[in-house]
Formats: structure tokens, sequence, C-alpha cells
């Protein structure tokens, strides 16, 4: 049976979810067995792709559900949830 | 089998260009719509599986080269971009969901990938966040390069440079004059567009350039294929697609025409240029980079008339620094000397919007920040490091002068500040630079917007010389914007009002004892030669190439017949009977036809 890791986030950086945030966010996500859900408004997309990372339209601000399933999804979520945190490495 | 399609365009650069097409940002492609037969759908997805491994190692190729290339923000950013589209490329939205139309739809991968992209577009443009839509660009970026690869064509697209390893002919929507700036010395032969105007800085680069171009070019890009065999005829401002035998025979025959009449014209490069009754009319050339000099000398020019400094600027993150500009222009005036150069300092803005100033562009561009009115206005350390450039580097070749002229100047109000801020860049240079003793400077104002031509005798008297830029004149007196193809018809140098406009200002200039010079289109236009020396102009400016055409011309004729043609035209009512009149004139004159 797989595991199931879950959080709540919300978007700090100024710039939201763009391009080059939703590309990490994807690259990190891509490093892992595990895969990865993100909920937004009740609406669910795949965390490993980037078309559905930007549909979400995540700007600053925004809570973000996320479910990662499989053996490694306690890593996962370590990993987004410090990226998010660091708000994508963006220039201050 | 041959098409050999027929398409018309405009004459922006002559010359015949023979080669097989590249197609750069054709943004339509059209679709092949099929059909699968049964047991089809896996080979369908395999190749779709290839198009979309070409088009990563092809993105890797550009990280890689970008790499190599620097380590900036910028470099960063764009590597950025270009990671963004790697994963795009490996999204289940695109590319899985393209798998799943095929097999689901039996349709080939092409119509499947325009049907996935189409519908992403849809949701990214209706999603109402004007971030998003500029992404579906990214989106559309990435789907064209794998239906590009679908198809086999594997030219490199739009974004990355204008680099071409073999002969061919570029064909596309648009250029702007960086990128035809960037064909110097690369084996592309000429150019086709859809856009564009003869006057517009596109053209007038492939002109100084040398490179045969037809622009204006409607349904140019959906015409061509990449591959084709095309002929780029500048003369006529016709474009062949894929010609047959006969019509290859009968240009190849053209262009060898062409090419020894060129040789033959510039074999008179040591020849006077003057008129069967002794009037002197001096003939310069228009150049952008030092390395058009020796050409334009070759060519038979006495001298620059008009030295386009702005492209120092186009293309860049930053403008350049007094250094850099000090080394451009000594090399530029080691290039001429002892002939003169006219400096025209920088004429950004309009179609010309470099990067490195962050100027938004204006809704009307022409019409605003441009030229003087930037380094009047909004940025005076631009303009003034750059008369600083011009100062320094005619200190250090020791020429006799230092000719700097501006553009744009619409009164005296301008000129006077103009003259102010040289004075100025005088003492802060003998300041900073210990023994420095500035060059004489000869001020020269040019005159090309209505206001200035009413004003010229005012301006000739604070001048120390006039240069009438023809191209901005007739486009500022007659409201046409030179980007846009619809109202090209309007253009003419045989208008009368420009024949009004420069007999103005020519008899100003001569009132107040100073020269004026004419650079712009009219100055390379042989059946005008008549008419401007006929007006009293002594001394033009044009694109190299143009110059022994126009000292055929001038050699044929006579001032005094071509003073009463003047007469004449000054009288007529349209540019047609001008023209008309200009070209019963000159005929028979010079025996080269093409």
């Amino acid at each position: 049976m797989d595991e199931i890791a879950t959080t709540r986030l919300t978007i700090i950086n100024d710039l939201g979810l763009h391009a080059r945030a939703a590309t990490l966010l994807v690259q990190t996500a891509s490093r892992f067995e595990s895969d990865l859900y993100i909920s937004k408004d009740g609406r669910q997309i795949n965390g490993k792709s980037i078309m559905g990372v930007l549909l979400l339209t995540a700007g600053k601000g925004t809570e973000l559900e996320m479910e990662a399933i499989g053996p490694d999804c306690n890593q996962l979520i370590a990993a987004i949830e410090e990226l998010v945190k660091n708000k994508f490495g963006e220039d201050k | 089998m041959k098409r050999s399609l027929r398409l018309e365009g405009i004459a922006a650069a002559p010359g015949i260009a023979v080669a097989i097409a590249r197609a750069i940002d054709r943004k339509k492609i059209l679709v092949p719509k099929l059909d699968l037969e049964r047991g089809h759908v896996e080979d369908e997805q395999a190749r779709l599986d290839l198009a979309v491994a070409d088009a990563r190692s092809q993105i890797q190729r550009s990280i890689d080269s970008l790499a190599k290339e620097g380590q900036g923000k910028q470099h960063r950013n764009h590597s950025m971009i270009l990671q963004t589209h790697l994963l795009l490329l490996g999204d289940i939205l695109l590319i899985d969901a393209t798998k799943d139309m095929i097999s689901e739809r039996q349709i080939n991968a092409e119509w499947a990938l325009s049907i996935v992209t189409d519908d992403i577009m849809d949701q990214l443009s209706s999603a109402d966040n004007e971030y998003l839509a500029e992404r579906a660009e990214d989106i559309g970026f990435v789907s064209t390069r794998v239906m590009r690869n679908l198809l086999g064509h594997t030219e490199e697209l739009m974004g990355t440079e204008l680099k071409a390893e073999t002969e061919c002919i570029i064909v596309t929507i648009d250029l702007s004059p960086a990128e035809t700036a960037q064909m110097v010395s690369s084996p592309i032969q000429g150019f086709a567009t859809e856009k564009g105007t003869q006057t517009s800085h596109t053209a007038i680069m492939a002109q100084a350039l040398g490179l045969p171009a037809v622009v204006g070019v409607e349904g140019l890009t959906e015409k061509v294929n990449p591959g084709d065999t095309l002929i780029v005829d500048g003369l006529d401002g016709i474009i062949i697609v894929e010609p047959d035998e006969e019509t290859l025979a009968r240009y190849k025959e053209r262009a060898a025409q062409w090419s020894a009449i060129e040789n033959r014209l510039r074999s008179t490069k040591d020849e006077p240029s003057v008129t069967s009754d002794g009037v002197e009319i001096k003939l310069k050339g228009n150049v952008e980079f030092p390395g058009e000099a020796p050409f334009a000398l070759d060519y038979g020019a006495q001298g620059i008339g008009l030295y386009r400094t702005e492209f120092l600027y186009l293309d860049r993150e930053v403008p350049p620094t007094r250094e850099e500009q000090v080394k451009t222009y000594v090399s530029m005036l080691r290039a001429v000397a002892p002939r003169p150069i006219y400096f025209r300092t920088f004429d950004i803005g309009a179609d010309k919007m470099p990067r490195c100033l962050h100027m938004t562009k204006a809704r009307n561009p022409a019409l605003g920040m441009r030229a003087i009115r930037i380094g009047l206005r909004k940025n005076r350390d631009l303009l003034k490091d750059q008369i600083k450039a011009i100062l320094i580097a005619a200190r250090e070749v020791n020429v006799e002068s230092a000719d700097i002229m501006f553009p744009l100047v619409s009164g005296v109000k301008e000129l006077r500040e103009l003259k102010a801020m040289v004075e100025e860049c005088k003492t802060e240079l003998s300041a900073e630079i210990s023994g420095f003793i500035p060059t004489v400077v000869k001020i020269g104002c040019m005159v090309e917007l209505p206001s200035a031509v009413l004003l010229s005798d005012i301006l000739a008297r604070e001048a120390d010389f006039l240069s009438i830029g023809t191209n901005d004149l007739i486009q500022y007196m007659m409201a046409i914007d030179r980007v846009n193809d619809d109202v090209a018809y309007l253009y003419s140098p045989f208008h009368p009002s420009a024949l009004r406009a420069l007999k103005i200002i020519v008899d100003a200039a001569d009132s107040a004892g100073v020269p004026v010079s004419l650079c712009g289109g009219a100055a390379g236009e042989p059946m005008m030669t008549p008419l401007l020396v006929g007006l009293g102009i002594r001394e033009m400016s044009m694109a190299p190439h143009s110059i022994p055409f126009i000292k055929a011309a001038v050699r044929t004729i006579s001032y005094e017949e071509s003073r009463k043609l003047a007469q004449q035209a000054l009288e007529k009512t349209t540019e047609d009977e001008i023209q008309q009149l200009a070209v019963s004139f000159m005929h028979g004159k010079m025996d080269i036809n093409v």
C-alpha cells in the first residue's frame, strides 16, 4: 500500500507560481518517485505537469493543498515546503 | 513538379539572389490532416516521440550554447525559459494528451498536436490572466517546434539568431534592423519579408549590406516552404518560388548582367562627379558600421554624409560605454580620413527602440520620444556621453573638425540647447582629461521636420551646415507611417511638396552661406538627380551602392538644363507629372537598363 503525505501551503513569493517558480516546482517534484497532486479551490492537477501547475494560476497568497503518494512522499513534501518557504529563490 | 510561383512585393534593396529558402518564425504552418489506417496508431505515436526527442535535444543545445556564452542574469533568465520549454515538452497535458488524441480519433500526429495545442491555448486565454496569456507563447513555441520536427522542417527557430552555414535566402514575417545587421558576413544571400516598406530601416540596412531584398510580400510565409528554391529579384520586387529551368536560366543571366553593370559603374570610382558643364556634386555614403566604410570608399564615396550611430545602441542590455564608442568612432575616422564624416547623434525611437534604454513603446513612436528629444529631456548623459566620445575620437585621430549633426531638430531653441550641450561637453572634457584641447566642432542641423523647413533660414544662421533627411521629411510632411505598407503608396520624393520644401531649404542655406547636404532615399534615385542638382543641391549622401549610378547620372546632365528642369517641375501639380518630367528628361541619357 502506497504511503500518503499531505500539506497545506501558502504561496508567499511576489510573483506567485509564474513560469520560473512552476518550473522549479515541477523539476523538484520530478526528482521523486512519488506522485504529487496539487489542489486549489477543489481543482486538482498533477504536480509533475508544468502545464497543470501553470493552469492553477496561483498568485501570491494562494493556498494550495499538496498530496504526495508513494514510497518517498514525505521527502517530496519536505522538498516542496522548502522551495515555497524560500520563495523559489526569487531575487529580492 | 516545379511550381514556379510568382509573388509581388516591394523592391527594397537591388540585386538578384538565387538560393534555398530558409524560414524563420513562420507563424502559420499548414497542418496536414489525415485519418489513420488501422494499426498505424503506434507508428504515429512513435513518430511523435521522435519529434519530441529531437525538440528536446534542440532546446538542450540552445541551453548549452547559452551557458558557454555567459553566466549573467540575462543568460540565466533566458536559460530558465528554455528549462520551462523542456518541461513543457515532457508534459502529460501536451504530449500524452496528443498521444491519446491519436489513438482516440485515429488521426495523424500533426493534427492531434494541433487540436491539443488549440485546446490548451483556449484554456489559457480564457483564464483572464495576463500572465497566463503570455505563457501561451511558450506553449506555442514548444508545440511549433515539435510540429516542425514532425513535418521534417528542422530550421532553427525564432529566438535563436540568424545563423546560417550554407547559402540561403531568409523568408520571414518581418525583420528588425538589428536582425538584418546580423546578416553581415554570413552566407545569407538575400531576404524576403511579408511586412516592411522601401524606406524602413530594414530595407536601408539591406541596401547598405548589398543584400537583395524584397519586402511587403503578402502571404509569403504561407506560400514558401523551407528548402524551396527561391529567386529574390530586388530590382523589380519579385519573388519566384521553385522556378522552372527556363526562369532560373533567365534570372541567372540577369544576375550576371546586374553584376557586370555594377562592376562597370564601380570602375568609375576615380572619375570626378561633375556635371557636363563643370559643376561639382559631392557624393558621399551613408553607413552604420566602421566595417562598411571601405565598401563606401570603394564605390567612390567622397566621405560619409550620414553615420547612423544608433546601431551601437540596438540589441543590447546596456548602452555602449564611452570607451566603447571612442573605439568605434576612432576606427570609423581612421577608415575614412582625411575625408569627412558627419556623425549623426543617435536617432533612437520610432522603429529603432533599443532594449537598453528600457523605454516603453509609445502608441505613436514616430511622434514621441525620439532622437534628440531623448537626449535633451529624458537622458542628457546618454547624449553627452556620445558627444564626448566623438570629441575624444576626433582628437585622437586628429581630424580637421568633428562634424556632429543632430536629427529631428524642430526649431532654433532646440538647436541652441544642443550647441550649449556641446560646449558643456568640451568644458567638462578639458577638466576631466589634462591637456585636452577639443577639436573644432562643426554643428549640423538636420532638416527633416516640416517646422524645420519653414524655419530653415533661422536654423541656417545658427548652424555650421544643414542636412536634409528626405525620408523622415516626406514621412512627416505627408503623415505617412513608414512601416505601414498600406500607406506606402503616398511616399514619393517627386511629390510637389517635397520639391518645394527642398527649394526653401537650399535657398535658406545659400543666403546664410552654409553648406547643405541631402541624405535619404531621394539622393540614391537617379531620376531625382537632375531635379536635386537643378534645385541647387551640391552634396548628397546615399547608400554606397547607389553612388556609381548617381555619378553616372551627374556626369550626363548639365547644371543649366537641370536648373530649367527644376523650374518646370516646381510648376507641376502632382508627383506623377513631376516624375514623368524627370523620366523623360533622363530618357536615353543613361545606358543602364536592367
